[in-house]
């Protein structure tokens, strides 16, 4: 089963931190999502992956190979970062090319395998269109087929729905996790948006300052914090007994995960225990996007 | 490679500007149209009638003193490189090489081959003018193919002036991968420039291909004529070594 491994990864641009010891791994027919802020190191990230950029030092392998030094595996990489284009060329010209670049000079097979593609983009029908005649969306979605084209063991796509209209958004989404469910291919990608992210991936990492600062399941949460006047070990650990919903204790805060909790957590408090104060804190994934 | 040097062949041919080298097969179609019209703009200063080669030497003296020529080729060489990295469509391609060396190496061989071909149309159609149109003006065309004699110093010029395109594709191509678009060009008009001028003063002017090639032309002495080819050849031959490691080397190691 092919695996993508990214190892303490990082990357300079003069003082400019891009990326620091990032390490990320993803299985085949696992689809992974990066989220972050713009400038977090996603895209950094992705390009390092795909080739386009080199990085300090770290190393990225997949399965055995380190393919920081054996560019092989990558021709089976399918990449969508910037959906660039010979423009002065038609849409089967373009992806005539790509499949030449590849060894594949069989005519018949070319053009039925240029079909395919287009038509599982909504693309059908503008072969003979000039690429530079597209609107974005459109040449989003020829960024998508142009992925597709050789992208057997791993999906990178970079924002693969920006520019997409609600339809193409829903055929990127069902062909991505049809496709690496069942070509067991893994598919690593970055976007903005919580809820696209949310709808597609099996696990997400956050990037925040060119460090990864989560990964794990999705997940949308609250905590719930319940600042008290005094507290002793004896009732912390009555707490951490009687309540699975506890998390921690942060100076005089007792942290739950669960607002049923609440409740337990006062009774066990004595009556020389005030109650200053319960907040709620949003624990979604949306707090790294927050200043 | 081969593959990659196939994939350029058909970019170069698709992307239009390459087509403007193709004009200069008409300044021996207008000249030879001209002369035999008796056209007042053309005029031939010869001591000796021409032989069909001969014209189309003469013809190709033309062009390398045209150096607008020079200029329209580097220009498409910095686009070939350059451009695709400054409009990441060579993103296209560097995930599907083994080695981005092997891009770097296609674009120089298939400019080098249309270069050729293109020499090779521009000499028959000079020889096909030549045999239509010139030959009726009798004072000017003396009809042969080849007069004796004249072998060695045909190719020694046309050799000499194919050299000069060689220059200007490993220069250009090694800009490209130094510089951005608009400054490769600058800095290769200027550098074509300074080399017409450094070709008047001594020591220096050995570093010039436009010194070899004019002596080239205006010898008729063979063995001169073989002897600076020579010199000319081992010029090309080390300024383009030099671009291609110099160039591709920063090609490879550079972002994208």
């Amino acid at each position: 089963m092919g695996k993508l491994s990214v190892r303490n990864v990082s990357k300079n641009y003069g003082e400019k931190k891009a990326l620091s010891n990032l390490s990320i791994e993803v299985k085949g027919g696992e689809i992974v999502g990066l989220i972050g802020k713009n400038g977090a190191g996603k895209t950094t990230l992705l390009n390092i992956i795909a080739g386009n950029i080199y990085c300090d030092s770290g190393a990225i392998y997949y399965d055995d190979i380190n393919i920081l030094e054996n560019n092989e595996p990558r021709k089976d990489f399918g990449i969508l970062i910037e959906p660039a284009f010979l423009d002065y060329l038609n849409t089967e010209r373009n992806l005539q090319l790509l499949q030449n670049a590849m060894g594949i000079w069989d005519k018949k097979y070319i053009r039925s395998r240029t079909k395919e593609v287009l038509e599982i983009v909504g693309l059908a029908g503008k072969e003979k269109k000039y690429v530079k005649s597209f609107s974005f969306g459109m040449k989003q979605r020829l960024g998508f087929a142009q992925a597709l084209l050789n992208g057997n063991k791993l999906l990178i796509l970079d924002e693969p729905f920006v520019g997409l209209d609600i339809k193409g958004r829903e055929m990127v989404k069902e062909y991505v996790k049809q496709y690496a469910r069942t070509n067991n291919v893994a598919v690593i990608f970055s976007d903005h948006n919580l809820d696209e992210v949310r709808s597609l991936c099996d696990r997400v990492a956050v990037i925040a300052d060119g460090e990864k600062k989560y990964d794990g399941e999705v997940y949308s949460r609250k905590k719930y914090e319940i600042t008290v006047s005094n507290i002793n070990e004896a009732l912390i650990r009555d707490i951490e007994r009687l309540s699975d919903s506890f998390i921690e204790m942060v100076d005089n805060k007792i942290v739950l995960n669960n607002k049923d909790s609440i409740n337990e957590v006062i009774a066990l408090l004595g009556e020389n225990t005030v109650i200053k104060d319960v907040n709620i804190i949003d624990d979604s994934l949306e707090r790294f996007f927050e200043a | 490679m081969i593959n990659l040097i196939r994939i350029e062949l058909f970019k170069i041919v698709k992307r239009k500007d390459f087509w403007l080298m193709l004009s200069m097969i008409f300044l021996p179609i207008m000249y030879a149209v001209g002369l035999s019209n008796n056209a007042e703009s053309f005029s031939y200063e010869g001591t000796e009638r021409v032989s069909a080669l001969g014209y189309a030497s003469e013809m190709m003296v033309f062009v390398y003193m045209c150096f607008i020529y020079f200029i329209i080729l580097s220009v498409c060489v910095i686009r070939s490189l350059k451009g695709e990295i400054e409009n990441k469509s060579i993103l296209l391609y560097v995930q599907r090489v083994k080695n981005r060396k092997d891009i770097y190496s296609s674009k120089f061989i298939a400019y080098i081959l249309l270069l050729l071909v293109i020499t090779v149309l521009f000499i028959m159609t000079s020889i096909i003018f030549y045999k239509s149109l010139l030959v009726q003006r009798q004072d000017v065309a003396s009809g042969l193919l080849l007069q004796s004699g004249e072998l060695v110093s045909i190719s020694c010029t046309i050799i000499s002036i194919i050299l000069c395109f060689i220059f200007t594709i490993s220069v250009a191509l090694f800009l490209s991968a130094w510089l951005k678009s608009f400054q490769a060009m600058g800095v290769f008009i200027f550098l074509w420039l300074g080399l017409m001028y450094v070709k008047e003063f001594t020591v220096v002017n050995y570093l010039a291909p436009i010194h070899y090639v004019e002596l080239i032309i205006n010898t008729e002495n063979n063995s001169v004529a073989i002897r600076q080819s020579v010199y000319l050849m081992l010029l090309v031959c080390v300024v383009s070594l030099l671009c291609y490691e110099l160039g591709y080397r920063k090609f490879v190691r550079s972002d994208l």
